[in-house]
């Protein structure tokens, strides 16, 4: 894996707010195909890594480079164009659409024959790609076991089926990295597991996945490599045997054994 | 709301005007479809992109004024002067949105009405282009002439409605087009959650600025068919009347729902008809409605029509 060109590079990563240095120095690669988990204590700057990385802040320092190409500066909708997508662990749904309509929409990048203009003729080549489109979306959903959900409201999901609409919806973006926050937070062990073999399956399809998690037990269970946060600073990177012997990462996670690869 | 009614309601607006023969009542029908425009060129930015363009109803006004000096002045005649007003309208609302869209909510909707409050003093003073007060009269009236073949002047209230009628649907017929695209569904994420929409490859300025410029070009070309009409203009239709005017068809009728905007212009213009000799409080009037209706039906009346219909359905399996 070391030989193949990263997919993605950040390069000292500096964001204050304030007087508070969120994230200070952070400098890791990503390698295609690998799954990498960003773990550390609250406040340790993961979300804010994450906002950095999909273009919505702007890092003071550092740059960010995605299959060699300067990012940094770029819009949250031209890194998505691009193939960096992310979901969002709050506020993360269309709320009042329809759970197919959300993923509908995550097609957006790659419908160019779909304008308002080709709307308005409605010629047959634009009702061939909505029916192409549409039928995309729905297998997006029979991908995440949700099709029976298809037209229920966003809004009336139980829990955990809004954080698969939430991949869903990036998943229908075509995405070569997906960036993941928290993707089980809430859930339990059942719904877990079935999470993480959801990510796996991606994996396999060829899609980077960048897992920003708290729940020990997938990461442990899942990631290829590790990144530990502290205080906006990398204290560690490594697989999840070597993390888990790290003393100075289990220093910052004091006395959670939960943590330790069982 | 199902094809049959559909087809049934086009079938009476097709008919209205023979049923009611009365010039009074195809006056109103005639004001109906003008207003029906309206308030589907504000819900395209109300409902479908959520934000609330307080002033949008001054690009009513500014259409009817362009309309009507690009026919007296360079002596286009409707069937142009309809489509540049409209072309025209809509590039001002692009302007205007350029830098109101930096805001969002509230702060959106006061700079629209501050921007509404600037074309009316325009119009207004700048008298030797507007006549200012005194407003602008002898606009012509739309004309087909083929020699030897036709000859029609759409003077009459009776002929007048079928060519608001034909606008009506085309823009009821745009506006659907314009959901069931990416154009529209990009408009919709961003109203339902912006930095999601964001984070999927939507590019929300630009899209903001589509929906705002296609509202206000639709809302221009309802004003010069109301130029048209009336053949008299005055600043007043760049003014607060016409502003609150479109905000109630759209809030009271049911904001998001092409039929119920146009419930709701159908209520604009029978409701000062019916309160005639409540003539000088119309605007307190018109608040009482909006506070009513947003009290007890904030979706809108045809939401609590269409609740009431499903209620009585449900009923009757019983």
């Amino acid at each position: 894996m070391s030989h193949t060109p990263p997919i993605l590079e950040t390069n000292k990563i500096t964001r204050y707010f304030g007087g508070l240095k969120a994230l200070n120095n952070v400098t890791f690669s990503l390698f295609p195909g690998e799954i990498l988990s960003v773990i550390g204590p609250n406040g340790a700057g993961k979300t804010t890594l994450l906002n950095v990385l999909t273009g919505f802040l702007k890092p003071q320092q550092g740059s960010i480079y995605y299959r060699q190409e300067e990012i940094t500066e770029l819009k949250p909708y031209s890194i998505a164009s691009k193939g960096l997508l992310r979901t969002f662990q709050q506020n993360s749904l269309f709320v009042n659409l329809t759970v197919f309509q959300n993923v509908l929409i995550g097609c957006h990048c790659k419908m160019n024959k779909n304008s308002f203009f080709n709307s308005f003729l409605n010629g047959n080549s634009f009702r061939k790609e909505e029916s192409r489109f549409q039928f995309e979306a729905f297998a997006i959903l029979k991908k995440l076991d949700m099709e029976d959900q298809a037209t229920s409201l966003a809004a009336n999901l139980p829990y955990g089926d809004q954080r698969k609409l939430g991949i869903a919806i990036a998943l229908a973006a075509n995405p070569e990295i997906l960036m993941l926050d928290e993707p089980v937070c809430g859930m339990n062990p059942d719904e877990s597991k079935r999470m993480m073999n959801t990510i796996n399956e991606l994996r396999e399809s060829g899609i980077t996945i960048l897992l920003v998690e708290h729940d020990m037990k997938v990461v442990m269970g899942i990631s290829d490599r590790i990144v530990v946060l502290n205080q906006g600073e990398k204290i560690a990177e490594g697989t999840p045997q070597e993390i888990s012997k790290n003393t100075v990462v289990v220093s910052v996670y004091l006395g959670d054994s939960s943590f330790v690869k069982s | 709301m199902g094809k049959r009614i559909t087809v049934g309601i086009f079938i009476l607006s097709l008919l209205a005007p023979i049923i009611l023969t009365d010039p009074y009542h195809r006056h109103l029908m005639v004001l109906f479809c003008i207003f029906a425009v309206l308030a589907i060129s504000l819900d395209i930015t109300m409902g479908y992109l959520g934000e609330l363009p307080l002033g949008h109803a001054a690009f009513f006004g500014l259409g009817a004024y362009a309309s009507a000096l690009l026919a007296l002045k360079l002596n286009l005649s409707f069937w142009l002067a309809l489509p540049l007003s409209g072309i025209f309208t809509g590039m001002i609302g692009i302007l205007i949105g350029i830098p109101s869209f930096r805001l969002k909510g509230p702060y959106f909707a006061i700079v629209t009405l501050g921007f509404a409050q600037i074309v009316h003093l325009i119009v207004n003073n700048w008298v030797s282009f507007t006549r200012g007060p005194m407003g602008i009269t002898k606009i012509p009236a739309p004309r087909i002439t083929i020699p030897y073949i036709i000859d029609i002047t759409f003077k009459s209230e009776f002929s007048y409605y079928y060519i608001c009628l034909a606008m009506l649907i085309f823009s009821i017929y745009i506006t659907k087009r314009l959901i069931n695209c990416k154009t529209g569904r990009a408009i919709l994420a961003i109203r339902e959650n912006e930095n999601l929409a964001l984070s999927i490859g939507v590019q929300s300025y630009f899209y903001k600025l589509i929906a705002f410029g296609l509202g206000s070009a639709l809302a221009g070309m309802a004003g010069s068919f109301y130029a048209h009409y009336f053949r008299v203009i005055s600043p007043d239709l760049v003014g607060v009347y016409y502003l609150i005017g479109a905000l109630i068809m759209v809030m009271v009728g049911g904001i998001g729902s092409i039929s119920g905007v146009i419930l709701g212009a159908f209520i604009f213009t029978i409701l000062p008809e019916t309160l005639r000799v409540l003539e000088s409080v119309r605007l307190i009037v018109f608040a009482v409605v909006l506070l009513i209706s947003i009290t007890f039906l904030p979706a809108g009346v045809i939401r609590g029509i269409e609740s009431l219909y499903f209620k009585l359905a449900s009923i009757k399996k019983l």
